[in-house]
């Protein structure tokens, strides 16, 4: 009897929690930050979110507002949906690039301080502004949140590593040795393209690399395991040829002297030749050899390039702050101007380059 | 109330870790990183061995009185003066265990479920208990072995953030950064609290009581240390002392091909560890209040205090209430934990020597 009521009463408990009806819900699945002319208020917020028409096709609603804050915004978005608001299946947060540059920090923490927003949310950048990157209403392409979401999983998986969810963000942010990076996207031509990487200034974007600037920071930053490389190099005297490899990056190490004003990284390529239109025979030892050299020549050159434009804009998204961390006491890394002392070091890419084969052709 | 059938060696020790086990491992790489501050985990096995020291004091008390129990060893005193003491403990213990309860229901609703009112989680939450404290010891050790294999697989879930963890994070620095080593070392020791309620049933342990209980809080200190470590890897320094809980949030990054969001999940089994810490520390208080009063039956012992713990824990509104009460409330089972065992311990010897000088004579 005691046993039956207890069940009984287990069992009953459970329907009395709150009933959520899928239909009727705006399950949010993207939100826009941009900042407005307006002084009262500032935030442009744009949410969307999956809707079922009448006629039972799959669609989706755009709602912009103004607000004071991020919350303030979302409140006033409950005034423009007949559905309950609901923020658990966020998946992407777009922030427009003058918003990014006065800093990103209190929409952050708005987000992370939100228990029902999971954090795992991407975050991204608009190059114009995010509402303009939400509204495009791309032909059969359905939702945008789930569009760029599907982007960045990719390019992460590409081994682009710009996947930058709210945690990873935070986390470089929070540690004193590193910057966080997020991938940029723009509307062209009535698609969502990737267009590049915003480096940031503790939490203020500082300036946006172009993807073709960009892909030597790639192969920096530590998480990098292999990628495709594509490089018009000057093979003597005949002149320019264009040369693709399929790499895998074998070691990756950066090392600061002890003196701290002198940093290497040292990386290990292993690439197999996809595409050479040169006229020498690739798959000639000593051609390759020379291959080899020119394209570890130019790896090193362009590397200290970007370096050398990291370190005059005072950003660090590769950490090597936190290898100089790790070579002093913590009173000394306290006292140091951690920026300034980065900009004085001198910083050299030691690559290596070895062809593993020149494909299945001769 | 002593029991005939006897718990193995395996059963106690999983008894302790479930009952240390409990609400505080959610935000102890916080509380751990405030304390210690950088590489804070390697205080983590500082506290794990002064907890040790306790178990071996509770082990003396145990070898000197010949396999007493704790009851046996107090009777020598009239009831009318072990009355305030044991009301005192049993009242400290049971309102660990219900606001122990009662901050997992709390973090519950603000992280997962905002609408769902306290009352049914309490509801919920107290059938369970009292389906189990109403059996004896030997019961609900089994009932814990269950448990075990029902939530241990959740540490394997460490796993999943091994890629992005970083040494380079972890910092050379040992101890660094603003540190309250006491008044946090103190909190950090409260989440290892639990332990104490073996001098009520060391007795009862078939055999190799000693290294049961150690391995009992080695299972506890290790799980503790696998999270505070793989969290301060995983989080930057800076991010740690911002998170409230970081536990949920290493939890919540954890991502399944099909499934999306599953904390909700994993985070709800953590609450059979949460109630098993209140079961134990409610039958700890129904033993005690059982010896002062011999002649109340058990069962409507056990009512009484369901209904007693039921009504208290609505005396907190709100979680900052029920962490400030916390506080109080650990301290004093702290003193409980060290105290009793050398109070035992004088006791016995004290009887010893009083029983020795007659046979002189």
């Amino acid at each position: 009897m005691n046993k039956l009521f207890g069940i009984l009463i287990i069992i009953l408990l459970t329907g009395c929690a709150e009933q959520r009806i899928i239909d009727d819900l705006a399950l949010m699945n993207a939100v826009g930050f941009d900042l407005t002319e307006n002084e009262s208020n500032p935030l442009k917020y744009t949410a969307t979110f999956p809707i079922i028409t009448k006629d039972g096709n799959y669609d989706r609603k755009t709602i912009i507002v103004d607000g004071k804050s991020s919350k303030d915004a979302r409140e006033k978005v409950r005034f423009k949906t007949n559905f309950k608001l609901e923020s658990g299946q966020l998946r992407v947060s777009l922030f427009g690039q003058k918003l990014a540059k006065q800093g990103m920090l209190p929409y952050l923490n708005s987000l992370v301080r939100d228990s029902s927003i999971g954090t795992r949310l991407k975050l991204a950048l608009a190059e114009d502004e995010a509402s303009e990157v939400l509204l495009l209403q791309i032909k059969n392409e359905g939702q945008n949140a789930t569009y760029l979401e599907q982007f960045l999983t990719k390019l992460n998986r590409e081994n682009f590593r710009v996947n930058y969810n709210i945690y990873q963000f935070l986390r470089d942010y929070y540690d004193d040795g590193i910057d966080p990076i997020l991938p940029v996207f723009k509307v062209e031509k009535n698609n969502i393209a990737f267009n590049g990487i915003g480096l940031f200034h503790e939490d203020k974007l500082v300036e946006i690399l172009k993807p073709s600037e960009a892909r030597y920071l790639y192969l920096f930053r530590e998480e990098m395991q292999k990628g495709v490389f594509v490089e018009q190099i000057d093979v003597g005297e005949e002149g320019m040829a264009s040369i693709m490899l399929n790499y895998e990056l074998n070691n990756h190490r950066i090392e600061v002297h002890t003196t701290r004003k002198k940093a290497s990284i040292y990386i290990e390529l292993i690439g197999d030749v996809v595409e050479y239109t040169g006229k020498e025979d690739v798959s000639d030892p000593k051609i390759q050899k020379k291959i080899e050299k020119i394209i570890t020549k130019k790896i090193n050159q362009e590397g200290k390039e970007l370096i050398l434009k990291l370190q005059k804009l005072q950003v660090d998204p590769l950490g090597i702050n936190r290898y100089v961390r790790n070579k002093m006491t913590y009173k000394e890394w306290k006292a140091l101007n951690q920026y300034q002392a980065y900009q004085d070091m001198n910083i050299n890419v030691e690559a290596n380059v070895i062809l593993n084969s020149s494909g299945k052709w001769k | 109330m002593s029991t005939k059938e006897q718990l193995s060696p395996f059963q106690a020790s999983i008894l302790i870790y479930l009952i240390q086990s409990g609400v505080t491992l959610f935000s102890l790489p916080r509380l751990v990183a405030e304390a210690f501050g950088t590489n804070g985990w390697i205080g983590l096995i500082i506290i794990s061995i002064i907890v040790n020291l306790n178990l071996v004091l509770i082990w003396l008390v145990f070898k000197l009185s010949k396999g007493k129990s704790m009851f046996e060893i107090i009777a020598i005193f009239p009831k009318w003066l072990t009355l305030p003491f044991c009301s005192f403990i049993a009242i400290i213990w049971m309102l660990l265990g219900v606001f122990v309860m009662v901050k997992f229901s709390m973090i519950l609703k603000m992280l997962f479920y905002q609408n769902v009112s306290l009352f049914y989680f309490f509801s919920m939450g107290y059938i369970l208990t009292y389906l189990l404290v109403k059996k004896d010891l030997y019961q609900i050790a089994k009932a814990t072995v269950v448990l075990f294999y029902f939530t241990v697989w959740t540490v394997f879930l460490l796993a999943f953030h091994l890629p992005e963890f970083s040494f380079l994070r972890l910092t050379p620095f040992i101890f660094k950064g603003d540190t309250d080593m006491l008044n946090g070392g103190m909190s950090i020791f409260t989440a290892l609290l639990g332990y104490e309620l073996s001098i009520l049933f060391i007795h009862m342990i078939e055999r190799k009581q000693l290294k049961s209980l150690i391995a009992g809080n080695s299972i506890t200190s290790l799980i503790y240390f696998g999270v505070t470590f793989v969290s301060f890897g995983f989080f930057s320094f800076e991010q740690l002392l911002k998170e409230m809980y970081p536990v949920v949030t290493l939890l919540g990054y954890i991502s399944f091909p099909v499934l999306e969001r599953v904390e909700n999940f994993t985070f709800s089994v953590f609450g059979l560890k949460v109630l098993m810490t209140t079961v134990m520390y409610l039958w700890g208080a129904k033993e005690l209040l059982q010896y002062q009063f011999i002649r109340v039956k058990s069962n409507l012992l056990v009512i009484g205090i369901m209904i007693v713990v039921f009504m208290a824990s609505f005396i907190p509104k709100v979680l900052k209430d029920v962490e400030e009460w916390l506080t109080y409330i650990t301290y004093a089972a702290s003193a409980i934990a060290f105290l009793v065992p050398i109070f035992l311990l004088l006791t016995v010897l004290l009887t010893k020597i009083m029983n020795r000088n007659p046979a002189n004579e």
